[in-house]
């Protein structure tokens, strides 16, 4: 091996990452080649020097606390969208349960279902009177308020996305 | 390194655990963005951005002992990502002269590996600092960077020939100075 060849080399073999034979050679030209040789070390020296500066450069001392603080308002977030996905959910999955073992709450629905049914009535008598341009203009606002809850909902429900890390 | 039972209390959700998981891992996580880097402010941003990363994602590491290697792992993509957003700059001849000369009144041997190391293009730094501080081999840096094994190989050895130049100039400048 000359040095021209064994300089092409020198950095994988310092990585170890040679095949045997490779490794073989340029170690018998380096034993005989004190200028490769010098260049070994100091590519080895250099290494630790790179790792020794690193070690060492400064951090300022409020550092930790202001992670902590960064960490603490995105941990915050977390939980209110969380609080607001169990509301939701609670009311989504309990409310059918709790009307089927209260008697209580199956008077109120019926309450409700009669103030509901007197107001389906009224709406009806009404309908007579409106103009077909106010009808209109009420079921295109109903629709858009209704667009508009789906869309905050789908916001709530919306995790932080944590897979990335792994892309 | 830090014991695995930490990292264990603070994947089960413990707060105690992972506050003294953050502050213990901050310098760590902070030192290797700004080799990367070399930029003090965009470091400290990579540092919170990588603990609200971890913060999200703890749960999901599968055992603690690869917490550090996992942690390399989010370190490297955060800096990697930050350095291809950030707009090339190349380096001015004022740096280059700067480095060159010695202006270093007490030859401070860590400063000026510092300084070869912004100095160095921002493809020999990356390598070097996968290489010689976080460890990773030529399979994974060709990885992590998306390019042929045999890329690793060479951009490794050239960013070693472009530290060892710059090291040796700086050396020549100070004894001469
Ligand atoms: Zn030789």
């Amino acid at each position: 091996m000359d040095c021209r060849h064994c300089l092409e080399e020198i950095s994988e073999y310092v990585d170890e990452e040679l095949t045997p034979w490779a490794e073989k050679d340029i170690q018998s030209h380096l034993l005989s080649c004190p200028e490769c040789h010098k260049y070994f070390r100091e590519l080895k020296e250099m290494r630790l020097e790179i790792i020794d500066s690193i070690n060492k450069v400064p951090v300022r001392s409020d550092l930790g606390a202001m992670v902590l603080s960064a960490v603490k308002t995105d941990h915050t977030k977390k939980m209110q969208r969380l609080t607001w996905v169990t509301v939701a959910v609670l009311i989504l999955l309990g409310s059918p349960l709790l009307f089927l073992f209260s008697r209580r709450i199956l008077t109120l629905v019926r309450l409700i279902y009669s103030i509901g049914l007197t107001f389906l009535g009224l709406v009806q008598t009404a309908l007579g009177y409106l103009s077909p341009l106010t009808i209109f203009a009420t079921v295109t606002a109903l629709t858009v308020l209704m667009c508009l809850g789906l869309y905050v909902m789908r916001g709530l429900l919306r995790e932080p996305d944590s897979r990335e890390v792994f892309s | 390194m830090i014991d695995t039972y930490l990292i264990e209390r603070a994947r089960g959700g413990d707060e105690d655990a992972l506050s003294a998981l953050i502050l213990n891992y901050t310098p760590y996580v902070y030192r290797t963005a700004f080799a990367f880097l070399h930029d003090s402010m965009e470091a400290e941003d990579v540092v919170q951005e990588v603990f609200i990363k971890v913060y999200r994602s703890l749960p999901q590491l599968s055992e603690a002992r690869a917490f550090h290697s996992w942690l390399s792992k989010i370190i490297t993509h955060q800096c990697l990502d930050r350095a291809k957003k950030k707009q090339a700059t190349p380096i001015s001849d004022e740096s280059l002269e700067a480095l060159a000369s010695p202006a270093h009144s007490n030859y401070d041997r860590r400063l000026i590996i510092k300084e070869a190391l912004s100095t160095l293009s921002e493809e020999h730094r990356t390598v070097l600092v996968l290489r010689e501080w976080q460890g990773y081999d030529y399979h994974e840096i060709s990885l992590i960077l998306g390019i042929p094994l045999g890329t690793v190989k060479s951009r490794i050895s050239s960013a070693r020939m472009q530290m060892r130049k710059l090291l040796s100039d700086q050396k020549l400048a100070h004894e001469e100075g």
